[in-house]
């Protein structure tokens, strides 16, 4: 026990743990696997698709790795060859186990069946990459759209209910399906910083940072402090203007339209603090690789400083209309609750698990960029219920205005960024795995190199992982809540755009 | 003849011009609520708003069910009896309060008919949900105007007014003014003047700029607000009872006004209602207990009194 607390606290570092968790594969599934291998910040096993059972089976069973999370799946196409990519977690490590398989252009095509079908054995978030259109239309009631509020335009749900509570749910996705993949082919790396964004439109420094910091990885560079203080500083205002705009959505499923606009007019104060820096709102393109595209200068931090106290003064005053207010209070309390295991299986991160009352923080976890020099904690929730969620967040925003005091009190001095010439850099073929935390959870890139053309990218946000989980959280719950359940999963766009 | 026809036309225009007053209040209220100045089409001052809107209502066609017609006539038919002023007042009768409270029920009911009959106009959607949240705010409404009643011991409008020459029922009747109040800030939010309409969620009336089916819900939720409005003020405030010099119609008009922007400011401060759990928590939770205690105190008093029994 005294053991695990003191790992716990001072906690090993990830590469160890990369090593340690290979050994172990690598031992019990010596026979099976192809290549193993660190690839960015998670562990890639290549497998063959025979094979496939069998290792997970041993991932998932096995006392010492126990990988009973499910995070994302994707197919993809590079060298001309069709590939898969399951990525697994565990609770036991912060960082993620990659199968990645060889597939044919026909089953790519049609969606691995046979592979979803197996995969749902073992985990159960599988089941929404199953070709469900004929489930859906003998089980469904009724058919929702939400096209008027943001996050939940982008699918369909269908219901089936028992009077007026929620029987089943089921998401459909399909008019979110866009063609990206070819976009990415030849692009130049300035290109891609640029369309990146787009995939979280409410925090697009996260993307950025996410790519930029994979190829510091790769290329093993060390960037200067400043340009370090700037992400953060960048990362928390982003993370606060996403988390108003989150309220102003809660606030229009509620009806509160006082809180709803002050809160907006907040949102406003901290893009306009973005657009000083950056020069722009929503589509930054500000990260570059080894820093930053701009120096801040005195006014930029002497502005902040003006702003923070203002923020907090009615960011609170925000929260008592919201969470004194016994009408709203009730309306959120005890609906879309999200139990511990549930959360954790269906591989949710964010704030939406730490309402859930578990304390997971790549920020603390992984040692993220310096955010191990701040003092501030990860707000967590006690039952998992829509009001959680929506207090978890206040508090979040109340420890980023937190860190940014901190940051701008002692910004340091020095480079913005470490010039590097990208033109004549060649890549022998490499795969590397990046994730940062982004204001809905874990923002994951995987990236496969060859020269100096990047072969194939996938892009992983985290509200795919909240939207199959809604299906879930839906059941038994009343039909009149669903707006308010799913608009406190925080679901963005743009992630939930696949191929 | 005359006489009643020149009086029909004396509140006809009370409520027209009522009308257009309040909907530019709401119009303004939520412009400000909302942090913008107004819609564009009606800059100046935005005083031709309600005009606008009547008439935006109206460029949709839309299919009309029966109810909406009995929804219409019900809500003039309410100010039958319901005396605006001390001489002004269609019918005098003894029980106008009786007769009153029986239109003002009738018109709910229509209006529950017509949110709950779908496009279809055969098939009720959720009658017993609706139905329990109508009677939930009914049922103390109708407990503190019977307590009221008790206090003056009568069932004309016009004396209960005079009754409160020296003192206003609200000093008795504290309990019974909030339940009122409170029943009808939740009408309010029901009948969604400012907002979305709970009652007729499902059907396409609720939209903006659809039809004359949409003009009739808005006159006949308004209509509904007056009466509330005028209880509260001759049931509790004393009326058309002259305040030192200032005369009785100029009281009951600012008093009218005054609990209208009262009730429309804290309509825009708390959230929307349309949760059936909420309803009947606040309904059955707080406003019925808070009325039947009212009613049991104000009925022991009343008893006591007329028994002398101290």
């Amino acid at each position: 026990m005294i053991e695990d607390i003191y790992n716990k606290v001072y906690s090993l570092p990830e590469s160890i743990l990369v090593g340690e968790a290979e050994k172990k594969i690598e031992s019990v599934l010596n026979d099976r696997i192809k290549k193993i291998y660190k690839a960015g910040q998670d562990l890639l096993i290549e497998i063959s698709k025979e094979d496939l059972h069998q290792v997970v089976k041993e991932l998932k069973e096995n006392p010492e790795l126990q990988v009973n999370r499910f995070q994302s799946i994707a197919s993809y196409r590079s060298k001309n060859k069709d590939f898969i990519l399951i990525s697994l977690t565990s609770f036991i490590y912060s960082f993620s186990f990659l199968i990645k398989l060889k597939i044919s252009e026909k089953e790519s095509r049609e969606g691995c069946p046979e592979i979803i079908e197996m995969l749902a054995g073992f985990y159960k978030a599988f089941d929404f990459y199953r070709d469900r259109s004929e489930l859906i239309s003998e089980k469904s009631d009724m058919e929702i759209f939400y096209r008027d509020q943001d996050g939940l335009d982008c699918f369909d749900l269908n219901i089936s209910a028992d009077g007026d509570t929620v029987r089943e749910a089921f998401a459909d996705i399909d008019i979110s399906r866009v063609i990206n993949s070819g976009y990415y082919r030849d692009m130049e790396i300035y290109n891609l910083i640029a369309y990146i964004s787009r995939f979280d439109w409410k925090a697009g420094i996260f993307p950025e940072i996410c790519l930029c910091s994979a190829f510091e990885q790769l290329l093993q560079l060390k960037v200067p402090e400043r340009a370090v203080y700037i992400r953060m500083l960048l990362c928390e205002l982003y993370r606060i203007s996403n988390h108003i705009y989150f309220i102003s959505n809660i606030c229009t499923s509620l009806g509160c339209d006082v809180a709803y606009n002050l809160s907006l007019l907040e949102r406003e104060r901290v893009l306009r603090s973005i657009e000083f820096i950056t020069g722009a709102r929503i589509i930054p393109n500000f990260i570059r690789i080894g820093g930053v595209k701009k120096d801040l200068n005195e006014e930029v931090l002497l502005n902040i400083k003006r702003v923070l106290p203002v923020l907090y003064r009615n960011i609170k005053k925000i929260e008592s209309m919201i969470i004194d207010n016994f009408l709203v209070k009730e309306r959120l309390k005890g609906i879309g609750i999200i139990s511990k295991d549930t959360a954790l299986s269906y591989g949710i991160t964010g704030p939406n698990l730490r309402a859930s009352g578990i304390r997971y923080d790549l920020r603390k976890d992984r040692a993220f960029a310096s955010y191990k020099d701040f003092l501030f904690t990860s707000p967590i929730g006690r039952k998992g219920d829509c009001l959680d969620r929506v207090i978890v967040r206040f508090n979040e925003i109340y420890q980023s205005l937190r860190i940014i005091n901190q940051a701008v009190k002692r910004f340091p001095n020095g480079l913005y960024i470490k010039k590097i010439n990208l033109s004549h850099i060649e890549f022998q073929f490499e795969s590397v795995s990046y994730g940062v935390e982004c204001p809905h959870g874990l923002f994951k890139i995987y990236m496969e190199l060859e020269k100096s053309n990047i072969n194939s990218i996938i892009v992983k946000g985290p509200s795919i992982n909240s939207l199959i989980l809604g299906e879930e959280v839906l059941k038994g719950n009343k039909i009149e809540d669903i707006n308010i359940i799913l608009t406190s999963l925080d679901i963005s766009s743009g992630e939930i755009m696949t191929d | 003849m005359l006489i009643f026809l020149k009086k029909m036309l004396y509140i006809l225009i009370i409520l027209a011009v009522n009308l257009y007053i309040c909907e530019y209040i709401s119009n303004k209220l939520s412009a400000r609520v909302e942090l913008r100045r107004g819609y564009s089409m009606t800059r100046m001052k935005s005083t031709g708003f309600p005009l606008v809107r009547f008439l935006k209502y109206l460029s949709k066609d839309n299919k009309l069910s029966i109810w909406t017609y009995f929804t219409f006539l019900f809500s003039f038919l309410i100010w039958i009896t319901v005396p605006i002023t001390s001489n002004l007042v269609l019918v005098e009768m003894d029980y106008s309060l009786l007769t009153a409270v029986a239109f003002y029920i009738g018109l709910i009911i229509m209006l529950f008919l017509d949110s709950c009959s779908t496009s279809y106009n055969d098939i009720f959607s959720e009658v017993s949900k609706k139905l329990l949240i109508l009677l939930s705010f009914l049922v103390p409404c109708l407990l503190s105007i019977v307590s009221v009643v008790f206090i003056n011991k009568t069932l004309n409008l016009k004396e209960i007014v005079n009754s409160q020459h020296q003192y206003w029922n609200i000093i008795f009747q504290p309990l019974g003014f909030i339940i009122l109040f409170a029943s009808s800030l939740l009408q309010l939010k029901l009948l969604g003047i400012s907002g979305k309409n709970y009652l007729s969620d499902n059907i396409k009336i609720s939209r903006e700029g659809a039809g004359l089916a949409k003009v009739i819900e808005r006159i006949s939720a308004y209509m509904i607000l007056f009466f509330l409005i005028m209880l509260l003020g001759i049931l509790y405030l004393g009326g058309w009872q002259n305040l030192y010099f200032i005369r009785g119609e100029i009281m009951i008009a600012v008093k009218f006004y005054f609990i209208y922007i009262t009730l429309m400011l804290l309509d825009k401060a708390t959230s929307r209602i349309d949760n059936y759990k909420l309803f009947a928590r606040i309904n059955w939770g707080f406003l019925l207990p808070l009325s039947l205690v009212n009613f049991a105190v104000t009925f022991g008093f009343s008893i006591v009194r007329n028994y002398n029994l101290f």
